[in-house]
């Protein structure tokens, strides 16, 4: 099994050709010729694991410019999923965060056999903590706290769970931290992030790959599950509060890619895992206070 | 291998039962191709009713599957928009008839099951159109964003207004008196088509069994883009296929309406095409009918070269250089069957110009993931 790391081929002529590399459940063709993007994707992606030639391609992944004149007129790359362009084209130095973005849509719109929360998962003394949140609400910047004091990060962005419920299968890929995430996590880890885009549609956006999140997709057998709502508000106190089933639902298949197009099986899903699960708010701004409660939350 | 991968949708259409024999990458092809031509959902139902789905690999599968699910989501959501719409006639004693895949759903046609659609097709004689479509903006209906000059030129030419989309489901409806363009030559008596529609149990109406057909065929050949095309000639192919078992005159009767409505040459094209790429079988005394209204053999030659390029999966896994020639010619054909060329030329050099100021403009982008 190569990594990325171990190809001796220069990486651009690589990525020019097309590369098959396995993310999580699902093996991808990602292919580009902007040299930018192949020496900033090989370097965030650089420990996942090259696909074998005959494994089945789940997605077909082109980062590219337009061709066509605009292409002189002002530098503009593609995101183009196997022929089709589901998003209007992005500046060049959008180009790592559009392909993450990318990806992220094609799974939401194509991995049915699971039931997907837009959500981050960590894991510790087996339990689970699922965080589905809205964008901006800091749940990246919580799991990468927690990843970075020793949890393993399963996801940043997906819960794929089974439909009953039995499983969740890791997909974890570099965590995108955006605007004062980025500081908040560098002043309190002391590390610095060098992949930042600066002024993308989100703001300032940076990618950070560590080896606690987990890239094997072995699923993990779900046992202890807690459902959290996770949110950032600078003057908030640390303060976990438990919900009914009642209060936690609708919140939480309000983050679901798919909890619609499942139909009746969405809805069952969704209910098992009220079912199996606690569920709490949570605010906070002290970071400290914050990886304190989780780790006393799942102390055996 | 790459030769055969061109066709290789085509031949497991016409062929299910060679699906057990492909290899992981070929089974890949498969699915990205039925992505591409957007039968994925139909194909998988068609293998699994000729049960030919047991060699495929678990990616493969889950790839198919979910695209069925998907699939079956939007009748389930067709079906609901026709019970609204449904209500809404009933109430107002409009008189509307479903065109396209909201007919063949209500009317659980065999190539209903599995198909995507992007709208919902409603026809409504021309004088009842302002009401009917303030009736829909009461249910929730909005018009869509479009300029100026688009809207006069719906309105004028057009033989729909421009899409409508609904505020709360985002259902896309668009709401016909016609169904060609004013400007377009072939563009039937519309009252005969009315007279003949027939009445559904929920209320609404659906165009008769060789109005549906000749809708199709009308529908396919005036377009300029094909994408759909390959999703299209087998819609046709479905209801010839149906329509004859149900009824054996009814390939007599498609003939007579055809050219009472002035239609035999876009017959002509629908029956041709569905023989020449998926061997839609006739009878001989139809057929040979039918083939007297073929253009000159230059012609002829001209269409069955483009159009055989163009029924094909628009994949890069089947893209050629004689495909985008084939592409273009039929994109400029499609452009002036449907207007006249002292309509079409202003109309070009309009949308040009207009484009040419986009690409100065900086781009919004779309609503993106997180």
């Amino acid at each position: 099994m190569l990594d990325i790391v171990d190809l001796k081929k220069d990486k651009i002529t690589i990525l020019t050709r097309g590369l098959n590399i396995k993310i999580g459940p699902f093996t991808i063709n990602i292919k580009s010729s902007e040299a930018k993007f192949a020496e900033t994707f090989c370097l965030i992606y650089q420990n996942f694991t090259v696909a074998n030639k005959n494994e089945y391609i789940d997605f077909y992944v082109d980062i590219s410019r337009p061709n066509n004149i605009r292409r002189f007129i002002r530098s503009y790359i593609n995101f183009n999923n196997d022929g089709k362009k589901p998003f209007k084209p992005l500046a060049i130095n959008e180009a790592f965060p559009f392909f993450e973005w990318g990806l992220n849509w094609c799974v939401a719109t194509h991995a049915h056999h699971y039931f997907m929360l837009h959500a981050a998962v960590v894991e510790k003394n087996d339990y689970i903590l699922i965080f589905p949140a809205a964008p901006g609400s800091g749940k990246s910047t919580l799991s990468t706290c927690l990843m970075l004091n020793g949890w393993k990060l399963l996801s940043d962005e997906f819960a794929l769970l089974s439909k009953d419920i039995n499983a969740i299968t890791p997909f974890g890929r570099p965590v995108s931290l955006k605007n004062e995430s980025i500081q908040i996590i560098e002043r309190t880890f002391n590390l610095k992030m060098n992949s930042v885009v600066k002024g993308t549609s989100k703001g300032d956006v940076a990618h950070l790959m560590h080896q606690n999140i987990i890239k094997d997709p072995k699923p993990f057998i779900l046992k202890r599950i807690k459902v959290i709502f996770p949110k950032y508000n600078k003057e908030a106190k640390t303060s976990l509060i438990p919900l009914s089933s009642a209060e936690a639902f609708i919140p939480m298949v309000e983050q679901s890619f798919n909890y619609n197009q499942l139909g009746i099986e969405g809805f069952n899903s969704a209910k098992t895992l009220i079912d199996k699960s606690q569920q709490y708010s949570f605010e906070y701004s002290n970071i400290d206070e914050a990886i304190q409660l989780f780790n006393e939350l799942v102390a055996n | 291998m790459e030769n055969t991968s061109r066709i290789l949708l085509l031949n497991i259409w016409n062929s299910p039962i060679s699906a057990l024999d492909l290899t992981t990458s070929q089974q890949n092809i498969l699915v990205r191709q039925s992505v591409s031509a957007s039968l994925c959902a139909q194909l998988w139902k068609r293998l699994q009713k000729f049960e030919a789905i047991s060699n495929f690999c678990e990616k493969a599968k889950l790839h198919f599957l979910s695209a069925v699910l998907i699939a079956d989501r939007q009748v389930e959501q067709g079906e609901y928009e026709i019970s609204k719409l449904a209500f809404m006639a009933s109430a107002k004693h409009l008189d509307c008839t479903l065109l396209k895949g909201a007919a063949y759903i209500a009317l659980n046609l065999p190539n209903a099951s599995g198909r995507l659609y992007s709208d919902i097709d409603l026809l409504v004689p021309k004088k009842a159109l302002n009401l009917a479509e303030s009736e829909l903006m009461l249910q929730g209906f909005r018009r869509t964003e479009i300029d100026d000059y688009d809207e006069q030129y719906y309105r004028k030419w057009m033989h729909e207004i421009p899409p409508l989309r609904h505020n709360k489901r985002n259902t896309v409806l668009d709401l016909h008196h016609n169904i060609l363009p004013l400007t377009a030559k072939a563009s039937p008596n519309i009252l005969y088509l009315h007279q003949d529609a027939i009445p559904l149990p929920c209320g609404l109406k659906a165009l008769s069994n060789v109005d549906i057909l000749l809708h199709c065929a009308v529908h396919l050949f005036h377009e300029g883009e094909f994408e759909k095309g390959l999703r299209d000639l087998i819609d046709l192919d479905f209801l010839f296929r149906h329509f004859s078992a149900e009824n054996n005159e009814f390939q007599t009767k498609l003939f007579d309406r055809a050219k009472q409505l002035g239609l035999l040459y876009n017959l002509f094209l629908a029956s041709y095409f569905c023989k020449l790429v998926l061997k839609t079988p006739y009878e001989a005394d139809y057929f040979s009918k039918v083939m007297l209204y073929a253009p000159n053999k230059y012609k002829l030659t001209l269409l069955r070269v483009s159009f055989r390029e163009i029924f094909i999966p628009h994949h890069s896994s089947c893209v050629t250089i004689k495909f985008r020639i084939a592409r273009l010619s039929l994109y400029i054909r499609g452009h002036l069957i449907r207007m006249p060329l002292k309509l079409l030329i202003p109309h070009l050099i309009r949308k040009t110009f207009m484009r040419t100021k986009d690409f100065f403009k900086k781009e919004e982008s779309d609503t993106l993931l997180p």
